[in-house]
């Protein structure tokens, strides 16, 4: 079984600094692969959301390093998905007590794959999306956006919803309500088929049939080829004056 | 209009357009000092490497880190 990752990230063209944080990350367990891809999008409009985005992306990261390791022997997946959330739960309600301590506002989207040999599980807050690239395009994450949310509740129509002004609203992120309710989906990987996760400016001005025929596991399929994408892509969003920081990384097994 | 008026419309002018020109000069010496000073002060992009920190125990058991790219903006902590 081999895993095969990598990421990349911009400040963009009008940003003055990334708030975005970024992980990838895969191990040989000894007697099989693990891995931890994640995209966690600081919140543009409030102060320090490179520190929100940084702290989540450490405490997974410490996680995968420091206790991830010892967890493997008695490896449950109902187990680690408590575990997930409640970790989600733990830094929110720290962040939000760090906030009103400090009054400052920060927050940051929360989204990742934990992979462990031919399984995994999506974890996801925000508005960060995972899609998953075979033969089609799939996206494996439900936006958590008032338009969206408004969509699914026949109150708004799809179209309505791409020009709504509230459009970029979020209905729950890591770090600014009370308590949050991740969503945390379990699966099988299946061969070959490329995962990528993204933020929402990395694909506001790409179109799905962009990014499945730039991404597709016929297309991109090496480390090598998963870097050069991404930056091709990037350098695309830039060129199309997107004015968010930019990041995605990419997984894909082979078994 | 006589040569008198003439020179004081003049004159005015001249002030004038002096005074444009040192108030304007100011501004620009001004504005570049706060471009500078932002320049200086801007949080660098560059991604922050975090070290490696698999326990010597896990590693004894076989653990290995493959692939480790954290990309973070800030060293700050909460």
């Amino acid at each position: 079984m081999k895993y095969i990752a990598a990421c990349d990230t911009d400040a963009g063209i009008s940003k003055y600094n990334n708030q975005d944080s970024v992980c990838v990350k895969t191990a040989d367990t000894g007697s099989g692969r693990a891995a931890l891809v994640m995209v966690c999008d600081g919140m543009g409009g409030l102060s320090r959301g490179e520190l929100a985005s940084a702290e989540v992306v450490r405490s997974f990261s410490e996680w995968f390093d420091r206790e991830l390791p010892f967890e493997l022997p008695d490896w449950d997946w109902e187990t680690a998905a408590r575990n997930v959330i409640s970790r989600l739960r733990r830094l929110n309600a720290m962040m939000v007590d760090y906030g009103m301590r400090e009054h400052l506002q920060l927050g940051t989207t929360a989204t990742g794959i934990i992979a462990v040999d031919s399984k995994f599980m999506t974890f996801h807050v925000g508005d960060t999306r995972i899609y998953k690239i075979s033969d089609k395009l799939s996206q494996l994450t439900d936006d958590h956006t008032f338009v969206n949310r408004e969509v699914k509740n026949g109150r708004m129509t799809p179209e309505e919803a791409k020009t709504d002004p509230r459009r970029n609203a979020l209905v729950q992120c890591v770090g600014v309500t009370a308590d949050i309710f991740p969503e945390v989906k379990l699966g099988d990987l299946e061969n070959g088929a490329n995962y990528m996760i993204c933020s929402d400016g990395f694909r506001h001005v790409l179109t799905e049939k962009e990014l499945f025929e730039e991404l597709s596991p016929q297309t991109v399929s090496s480390k090598k080829d998963m870097q050069k994408k991404l930056r091709q892509l990037i350098d695309t969003v830039k060129t199309r004056e997107e004015n968010d920081n930019i990041t995605a990384a990419m997984f894909r097994a082979e078994f | 209009m006589t040569t008198g008026e003439i020179l004081v419309i003049a004159a005015a002018a001249a002030v004038f357009i002096v005074i444009n020109i040192i108030m304007w000069s100011i501004i620009i010496r001004k504005e570049r000092k706060a471009a500078a000073k932002e320049t200086a002060a801007a949080p660098k992009d560059d991604s922050i490497a975090l070290p490696d920190t698999v326990p010597a125990s896990a590693a004894e058991m076989g653990f290995r880190l493959l692939e480790n790219t954290v990309i973070i903006h800030t060293d700050d902590r909460i």
